[in-house]
């Protein structure tokens, strides 16, 4: 038998003529990008991030994250704002954000460690929450993040309201930082509307050892094929999101809202949130002796507590009935009077 | 010598005298003063090749640059002219790689003497790459090179196989066996290829094996997302080997991720290869090449191991996205057939979804989402289908010869079982008792579907005993025989079968049992006769202690093809028979492509109806909502005499009556399509434009389940909200003719390429279905793959020029779309690779 070999003649002058472009300095750039990866980063472009505060610095909450939190049987505990800790029952584990880390590319970030303490458990998931929304049916996410383990065959998992899939490759179990990128394609139809997403840096099953751990940072979630360079939010704006879905004020002495007293013990107080909050939320509130306080005719009236008496997306009543003490029809500014206390709007999704 | 040199020794150059015209021309004008052609390459390598590969560096991530900084290599630095190694250092930018049993030889097609480059050998005594991995010895082989980005992937077929890596910008090269053994590296360079014999085990952070030693094929891209190998300066390499035990793939920097299958019998792949976005396609068969191949497609890799579930698209979120295969007798599962029959479902190659069978062609325009609903066409020597609908019940008209067909009835004529078109009598003349039966022509119970009598076969008690008929044949030539038949034997589980031989109850042709039903069943059977012959055409039951049957419409005529993307039933069956005489003529002058035509009430073509314990025939009735669209072409020259509809396709069913139907053809000037419920209630809808002007037209309507579209060369025209019920359409299917007493005929038209199938076709496929088909309707069209030859031997996909070319063993054939543009007249008989239109064949 012979192999045939055949290469058409080439036109020189049509090829020098078709090489003849105009190319700048940026152009330039993007053609000597090694990856599409490099070709965003010179461009300056990507994707938004569907997560939020994947640089875990909002924690509304004020938990002591820095020195570790420990969580102890408890299903859907929030750290920092919408990174959501799942136990089962019996098991305690601490979740710490380690600051300032510096991954192998030079990027300095925070970081989110999730580590087991003790109980029997077979698997160990921080997950963020995302509402479904119909223009998700269809559509390929790219799932990306740095990340590293102790434990064995963990991988990135992602559920869509009603079936979950491991995504990307499986994370080495050696304790060092690994750039972990996976897609996943939502079906057409038939998922759950009322529903949400889960989205998880690291997920798998066994038995877990005291000090096993997943450390995860600059997660990204983005609609599109490839990974794009993290997107980088300033404190504000990520504060701003984050407030939809919880807002907190915790600051003593200082002012929540101004109501009136409806009755001499009917204090009604009217609080604006900073953001329309994605839902009605729930108070979460923190009670003690005179907790709180209503500055009226010059008169500080100490109350214990508030409950939530009617609100929307926009305001929330806070209402104290009974042990409020005023001159009917008198307006008041309701402040915090103890360090403890605080007042939060919750709309967050479980 | 030059006559006139200038200068002192040493630093002598020639005067103008001795540049000639050189001396007085710009270096542009000089650069092209030859014509500012290269020179073409018309090259034969006398090798016996196994694979041939055209890398075009030019494909890499880095264009090639990486050739630029290898002058610390071994290889670079190797001496030249050698008997393995070329005249020139860099690594060409063009290569051609030709793998033989057990030699790799790589010709540099920069040159246009495409001379050797650099040649990897093994014999049973020599050292190096090739003989460390058993290549000629132990009958091991090299199967097929991959390369891209500087890596050399080559699959070494044999039990002490495996896959080796060279890697030109490491310098360095690997082995990768199974489980058993570790990863090696060579401990030298690439100038050492044919002598080092030493290794060493690496050790890698992952176990990198593949799934089985024994490999047959192997792929390598850089995917999408692909992260950067900092060692070598490029994006990192994806490797997929496929083996005797499923395949692996080297996924970026990940873990290997096995690819197998949940069945034993059916794990070996021949065929692997990355798609463009990022996802893999492999076949995987039962080892015996045609038999049982199927492919399977992933639109993503996989990221982790994932075993299929054989014949199954079902198991979890890892099977896989897509699934091919040959005509299939369960093919429920399966999203698309291929252009083979069950029994033969051999998958010669594929590459970026064209599939070479021994029967043809098939080319998939893949719908991602629902990969049933995709378009696939098939091609073969002597037609060429057009685009067919997904899950296409039928495609016909579609042939490349031009010989007119002619279909006498050849089943008897004048006795109980004549069909509506035959005549029908009270006789049981032409049929002969068999084996102890008595015939007898009877009008009581079951008395034929929708005639006065049928033929009662009386077993007498005794089994294997029934009726027979002969008929003179031709050969070459494709027959269908459509019967209804009627026994009731469902306790027993016995059947009855239809045996066509050449001696009474021989089977050559046909061993071809019925379900078991207790009602009227009608099935249809196709053969091609391969001498000239008087056949034996015996209706008998198999067993000892079976009752009688009946027997109605019996018909056997001449055929023509009908072929089918996806049925639900027996797939040899229903061509269309040919009633009278057909004309074929090409479609424009010097075509392949012909055109149908002579249409009259006794001129005309039938799909038989088919209805068995599965059902009423798959290509003719709808369920409910059941989405569904037909596709053709028309030519109407605008005689609306006698009737001024034109009746192109009409499917329904016939008792004397109308019942359930849907006709599509022209109403005076007019493309329009009508239905009816049977029950007087009915609707119909004409085009917005004239189509009586002697153009071919493309016409399609769509009916989503709701509404009923209606299109004309790509361009939507309008469409209705169906407000009766055509659900449940059944009957024969005609072409050129209504049922009803011949009226409404396609005597002013000509028709072609006419499909159908149960999927509502999008507008962007509608227009593609035009764009691409409107060319086959163009003077000196050629539509069908060149020479006699049908069994595609192989075919690649110009990934630059988007050219398919296709391999025969008559010649290569170049396909832009559906249309062949060009074609050589030498045998293909291996493999072909072609990258920009350098192409390489064997």
């Amino acid at each position: 038998m012979t192999v045939i070999v055949n290469r058409p003649e080439i036109n020189l002058q049509k090829k020098l003529n078709e090489l003849d472009k105009p190319v700048g300095i940026g152009g330039q750039q993007v053609l000597q990008s090694n990856t599409v990866r490099d070709a965003q980063n010179v461009l300056g472009v990507g994707r938004k991030n569907l997560l939020l505060n994947s640089q875990f610095h909002i924690n509304q909450r004020g938990e002591d994250v820095a020195s570790g939190v420990t969580i102890s049987g408890v299903n859907n505990y929030f750290t920092v704002d919408r990174w959501n800790e799942y136990n089962n029952s019996g098991v305690t584990r601490k979740v710490t954000i380690n600051y300032n880390v510096q991954l192998p590319d030079g990027t300095m970030c925070n970081s989110y460690k999730s580590e087991h303490v003790s109980g029997t458990t077979n698997w160990m998931h921080p997950v963020q929450q995302i509402p479904f929304e119909n223009w998700m049916y269809g559509k390929t996410f790219a799932v990306s993040t740095w990340v590293k383990t102790s434990i064995p065959n963990f991988r990135m998992r992602v559920c869509d309201t009603t079936s979950c899939y491991l995504i990307g490759p499986v994370i080495p179990d050696d304790g060092e930082w690994h750039y972990v990128t996976g897609t996943v394609t939502f079906p057409d139809h038939g998922l759950n509307s009322s529903a949400v997403t889960q989205w998880q840096p690291a997920f798998g099953s066994g038995s877990m050892s005291a000090t096993d751990y997943i450390e995860f940072a600059c997660m990204q979630v983005e609609v599109g094929e490839v990974s794009t360079p993290f997107e980088w939010r300033s404190y504000q704006d990520e504060l701003q999101l984050c407030q939809a879905y919880y807002w907190k004020m915790n600051q003593n002495a200082g002012s929540i809202g101004h109501g009136n007293y409806q009755r001499s013990d009917y204090f009604r107080c009217w609080v604006q949130f900073p953001v329309k909050m994605r839902d009605i939320p729930t108070l979460d509130i923190a009670n003690g002796t005179n907790y709180f306080r209503i500055l009226s005719h010059d008169t500080l009236d100490s109350v214990n507590t508030f409950s939530l008496s009617s609100n929307t997306t926009r305001y929330g009543a806070l209402l104290n009935n009974g042990s409020a003490s005023g001159t009917q029809g008198s307006g008041g500014d309701v402040q915090l009077n103890s360090s403890a206390a605080y007042v939060a709007f919750d709309a967050e999704v479980v | 010598m030059p006559n006139k040199l200038i200068g002192t020794e040493g630093n002598q150059v020639p005067s103008n005298a001795d540049l000639g015209s050189s001396a007085y021309m710009d270096k542009n004008e000089f650069v092209l003063s030859r014509g500012g052609f290269t020179s073409q390459i018309k090259s034969k390598i006398p090798n016996t090749a196994v694979d041939v590969l055209v890398y075009d560096t030019a494909m890499d991530s880095d264009g090639g640059a990486w050739r630029k900084r290898m002058q610390d290599a071994s290889w670079y630095n190797e001496e030249l002219n050698t008997h393995a190694r070329g005249k020139t250092k860099e690594f060409p930018s063009k290569a051609v790689i030709v793998a033989e049993d057990s030699t790799i030889t790589i010709y540099d097609g920069d040159d246009p003497d495409l001379p050797m480059w650099m040649k990897f050998i093994s014999t049973a005594t020599n050292a190096g790459f090739l003989p460390y991995l058993n290549v000629t010895y132990s009958s091991t082989f090299v199967r097929r090179v991959a390369m891209i980005n500087g890596l050399l992937a080559i699959a070494v077929e044999g039990s002490i196989g495996g896959l080796m890596l060279i890697d030109f910008v490491l310098d360095e090269a690997r082995i990768i066996y199974n489980s058993s053994l570790d990863e090696r590296r060579f401990t030298c360079g690439i100038d050492r290829r044919n002598h080092h014999y030493k290794v060493e085990v690496t050790k890698s952070r992952y176990n990198r094996h593949i799934v089985n030693r024994v490999v047959h094929d192997v792929d390598v891209a850089v995917l999408p997302n692909a992260s950067f190998d900092y060692d070598r300066s490029l994006p990192t390499v994806s490797i997929a080997a496929a083996t005797d035990a499923g395949v692996t793939v080297f996924k970026d920097k990940g873990e290997p991720i096995n690819i197998t299958v949940s069945n034993a019998s059916y794990t070996e792949s021949n065929k692997v290869e990355f798609l463009p976005g990022g996802g893999i396609g492999l076949s995987l068969e039962a080892g015996n090449p045609g038999a049982e191949d199927s492919y399977y497609v992933f639109h993503k890799v996989p990221d982790a191991d994932a075993s299929i579930t054989v014949d199954s698209k079902v198991a979890s979120y890892r099977d896989v996205d897509a699934f091919y295969a040959g005509q299939y007798t369960n093919p429920n599962n399966v999203d698309m057939f291929l252009n083979s029959y069950d029994g033969d479902r051999e998958i010669k190659c594929a590459n970026r979804l064209n599939f070479g069978t021994p029967y043809g062609l098939t080319r998939v325009h893949q719908d991602v989402g629902y990969p049933n609903q995709g378009l696939s066409a098939f091609i073969a020597s002597d037609y060429n289908t057009g685009w067919m609908p997904g899950e296409c019940k039928y495609a016909t008209l579609s042939s490349t010869d031009n010989v007119d067909i002619v279909g006498v009835e050849l089943a008897p004529q004048n006795a109980a079982t004549s069909d509506d078109d035959s005549g029908e009598a009270n006789a049981t003349t032409g049929w002969t008792a068999y084996n102890g039966a008595t015939i007898s022509s009877v009008n009581t119970y079951a008395n034929g579907l929708n005639s006065t009598y049928s033929l009662y076969v009386n077993l007498n008690g005794g089994g294997t005993r029934g009726a027979y008929f002969t008929a003179n044949v031709k050969a070459g030539v494709t027959y269908t025989i459509s019967f209804d038949i009627y026994h009731t034997n469902a306790s027993s589980g016995n059947v009855t079968q239809l045996e066509i031989g050449t001696s009474v109850d021989g089977n050559q042709f046909s061993d071809f049992a019925f379900p078991v039903i207790n009602d009227w069943q009608s099935n249809s059977h196709s053969f091609t006769a391969t001498s000239d012959d008087t056949l034996y055409f015996l209706f008998r039951e198999a067993g000892s202690t079976n009752p009688n049957f009946w027997l109605d419409n019996v018909s056997l005529r001449v055929s023509e093809a009908c072929h089918r993307a996806r049925e639900t039933t027996i797939h040899r069956h229903g061509q269309a028979q040919i009633i009278g005489t057909i004309k074929k003529t090409p479609v424009a002058g010097n075509a392949d492509l012909v055109s149908y035509s002579g249409f009259d009430a006794n001129n005309y073509l039938r799909i038989p109806y088919w209805k068995n314990s599965s059902g009423h025939g798959g290509a003719h009735t709808t369920s409910s909502n059941q989405a569904f669209s037909y596709v053709y072409w028309f030519k109407d020259n605008g005689d609306s005499t006698p009737y001024s509809w034109q009746a192109h396709v009409i499917n329904g069913f016939y008792d004397g009556a109308w019942r359930y139907y849907v006709e599509l053809g022209t109403n005076g000037s007019k493309a329009a399509f009508s239905f009816n419920d049977g029950n007087g209630n009915g609707q119909g809808l004409g085009s917005a434009n004239n189509v009586d002007n002697n153009n071919w037209h493309c016409h399609v309507i769509t009916y989503d389940g709701d509404r009923i579209k209606q299109y004309l060369n790509g361009e939507f025209e309008n469409e209705m909200k169906v407000n009766i019920n055509i659900t449940d359409i059944r009957g024969h299917i005609r072409i050129g003719n209504n049922h009803n007493n011949g009226n409404e005929t396609s005597t002013a038209s000509e028709l072609a390429l006419i499909r159908y199938g149960w999927t509502n076709l999008s507008e962007e496929k509608i227009k593609k279905i035009y764009n691409d088909e409107k060319l086959l309707f163009r003077e000196g069209a050629k539509a069908a793959l060149y020479g006699v030859e049908r069994s595609v031997n192989t075919v690649c996909l110009d990934p630059v020029t988007d050219l398919l070319h296709v391999g025969t063993n008559s010649a290569r054939s170049v396909f832009r779309g559906l249309t062949r543009i060009e074609n050589t007249t030498e045998p293909v008989t291996q493999k072909i690779s072609a990258v920009n239109n350098f192409v390489v064949e064997e």
